[in-house]
């Protein structure tokens, strides 16, 4: 009996080796519905799952086949995918500046006679042209506008009698002196309450070179680093030696996600993107959020030494995989995203979508009900993108290690420029 | 006993508890966090249990057994298919003589200095070629074959007199009967610690499972753990409940073959 038993159990695990071998098939289309595979960083119940299911119940002749790959591993996977030559009709980029080495690879398809043949009024993205372009090509189209805020919790200031970020920015204030002196008089200085948050990713360390309009690396190759870089790395410094800011390694080390540091009251303010109201917004759906209400959450600008304000970011798109068989149901979907309809569904979620009219005002309301941060999220500001070159996917990891050089005090001040102009001069002349 | 013995014996055990105490904080750690919600679980200082604790973090884990099962399946099959590549390899490079045979184990040693990164991606266009993309085969035929295990037990193999195999040889028994019958019974304790080694090391397995599988319902061991990673937050209550669930496995195939194991490192020449 028990030899039965064992025989089948290995036969059974045997046959269900063979078993899900089709992801990798060729394009079909069942039913006159043509089912485009489309890759992003999900949990599967997340924005993105509710994003594709909003326009899959449209009942359209294309539905999306979400292909979910885990958030953290997400960057090495869609490498191998797309290096591997795997079967795939479109897929969300999380970090922008990697569309360069991928659209110089041939894996991202320009979209310029798909817009042409699908009648797609670029006008509606056109301001984001120059984060959405290479070469002259449109290679992707944004879902979410790309903008960085101040985000606070009023309740938190309210108690420690502290002046708003969104005060000082109405005084013409709120400069980045002023943000390491609010993170001081914010900070419980016990490590357990800070005054703000500055992220683990390199972009988040360089804040106010990027806003100054440093590129690290010029599109010709020329370099372009000066004194705000080590200002920038100053001002986190500070912060860190100081308690009035999550330490960096910390963060890393503990895999702490800047939303958890802002939902737990851990630190009140918080410099991020124009995606934080959404993410709120899950934290309040999903009881994350303790302590404070919707009516608490504060949107301003971010502080600016510059008279004229700028903001920075890059927004969030998606491509058309260039080896696709499906490439113009790939482009629906695209084009969905990015246009008014798809801007609806990312305002519900609490996104910045890439344009902004009346109906989207109306429905972001409903997620940052502040009038005056309201205003802040929707204002017309330039923007200018960090490092949005060929090398900027190089760049930021350079910037992650000097940071942290920096901040375990391996580098010192003068140290820290020419060191850092020699690896971006190491990023040019490697980078084809 | 002279003093300078009792000294060395005092710093022995020194550092044997500090061993111990390195070893041990981290499975202290994922014990008691699998019993605490996610605040208790960074309190400082780290307490055994609270008065939150509760199995709650198991009961999030409805889809492990699922993932235990193919985590099972691939590990078995993976370790099976690797004693026998293996021990036939081991087999040929020591007791077959042949032109390029040390030249070739050579190369073959060598190959085990090249991290998986570099390999996976002409890796991957062989798989997916196959058609074997997002199967529980693709991660057994990558696995197919170990350097170190052939090296094991290789160097198991050499101990083995000759002589014998040239009796049985005379008497007409051929290269397969020599290997089953009289070699193979031979080398149990260098193949228990193959297996272990093999076992452990695809029960771990994480970066292979994450590149071939997609579907949610072919994930391994590892593979599910992400199921607690969000874009926005890490749930370690439930990890450290799966991890525990994973521990067992290992510990049990480890307590029941540790005879044989320490008997193949010794008889293999390994140390450490």
């Amino acid at each position: 009996m028990k030899k039965w038993v064992a025989l089948f159990l290995a036969v059974s695990a045997c046959l269900s080796l063979f078993a899900n071998g089709k992801s990798d098939a060729p394009a079909s289309s069942a039913g006159g519905v043509t089912s485009v595979d489309f890759y992003v960083w999900s949990d599967g119940n997340d924005e993105y799952s509710r994003f594709f299911d909003s326009f899959n119940e449209q009942g359209l002749n294309v539905k999306i086949n979400p292909k979910y790959i885990v958030p953290a591993d997400y960057g090495s996977k869609l490498t191998t995918l797309l290096a591997g030559g795997i079967s795939m009709d479109a897929y969300m980029q999380k970090s922008q500046t990697d569309m360069f080495p991928q659209y110089y690879n041939g894996y991202i398809e320009p979209l310029n006679d798909l817009m042409a043949s699908h009648n797609y009024d670029y006008n509606q993205v056109k301001s984001w042209d120059a984060s959405i372009s290479i070469d002259g090509k449109v290679v992707a189209l944004p879902h979410r506008g790309g903008k960085y805020y101040t985000y606070y919790n009023a309740k938190a200031f309210e108690a420690k009698g502290v002046p708003t970020p969104t005060e000082l920015v109405q005084k013409g204030e709120w400069t980045w002196d002023k943000y390491v002196e609010i993170s001081q008089l914010m900070s419980d200085n016990d490590e357990k309450t800070f005054g703000s948050c500055l992220y683990t990713w390199g972009s988040c360390s360089v804040y106010p070179a990027a806003q100054e309009g440093m590129n690290f690396i010029n599109a010709d190759g020329s370099i372009d680093v000066d004194n705000s870089l080590l200002k920038s790395f100053q001002i986190r410094k500070t912060l860190e030696d100081g308690l009035d800011s999550p330490r960096l390694v910390d963060l890393k080390v503990t895999k702490t996600h800047y939303s958890q540091v802002f939902y737990t009251g851990m630190a009140p303010m918080l410099l991020i993107g124009e995606w934080f109201p959404g993410t709120v917004q899950n934290g309040f759906s999903k009881d994350l959020i303790k302590g404070y209400t919707l009516e608490d959450f504060r949107i301003t600008r971010l502080p600016c030494d510059s008279a004229d304000y700028n903001s920075i970011g890059a927004p969030t798109f998606g491509h058309v995989h260039a080896k696709s068989k499906k490439k113009d149901a790939a482009f629906e979907v695209l084009a969905w995203m990015a246009s008014p309809a798809g801007a609806l569904v990312e305002a519900k979620m609490g996104f910045l979508p890439p344009m902004v009219d009346d109906k989207v005002m109306e429905v972001l309301s409903t997620n940052v009900p502040d009038k005056t941060s309201l205003e802040y999220f929707t204002e017309d500001v330039p923007v200018k993108p960090f490092f949005y070159t060929k090398y900027g996917s190089k760049v930021e990891q350079i910037i992650s290690q000097y940071v942290e050089k920096y901040l375990l005090g391996e580098i010192s001040d003068s140290e820290l420029i020419p060191a850092f102009k020699a690896e971006m001069q190491t990023i040019v002349d490697t980078t084809n | 006993m002279t003093s300078r013995i009792k000294i060395s014996n005092i710093l022995s055990n020194i550092i044997i508890l500090i061993t111990s105490f390195v070893v041990l904080v981290p499975i202290f750690i994922i014990v008691t966090a699998a019993f605490k919600n996610e605040v208790d679980i960074f309190e400082r200082p780290a307490a055994l249990f609270t008065e939150n604790s509760g199995l709650f973090n198991f009961q999030q884990l409805e889809m492990f057994p699922r993932y235990i099962w193919n985590s099972i399946k691939v590990t078995f099959f993976c370790t099976v298919i690797q004693l026998g590549t293996a021990s036939t390899g081991a087999y040929a490079f020591s007791k077959l003589k042949w032109k390029g045979r040390d030249t070739i184990f050579l190369l073959y040693l060598m190959s085990m200095m090249i991290p998986i990164q570099v390999i996976i991606i002409p890796q991957f266009m062989i798989i997916r070629s196959f058609g074997l993309y997002d199967t529980h085969l693709a991660l057994i035929m990558v696995a197919s074959f170990t350097v170190f295990g052939t090296f094991l037990i290789k160097q198991f193999f050499m101990t083995i007199p000759d002589s014998l195999l040239e009796s049985a040889r005379l008497d007409g028994a051929h290269e397969w009967l020599i290997y089953w019958k009289i070699v193979m019974p031979l080398a149990k304790t260098v193949l228990a610690t193959v297996l272990i080694f093999s076992f452990r090391w695809f029960w771990n397995e994480f970066f292979s499972a994450l590149i071939y599988l997609t579907s949610p319902e072919l994930k391994t061991l590892p593979l599910g753990m992400t199921d607690f990673v969000t874009e926005y937050m890490v749930y370690y209550g439930p990890q450290m409940a799966a991890a525990m669930i994973s521990i067992i496995p290992v510990m049990i195939l480890f307590i029941s073959l540790q005879r044989f194991f320490i008997q193949g490192i010794t008889a293999s020449g390994i140390k450490g």
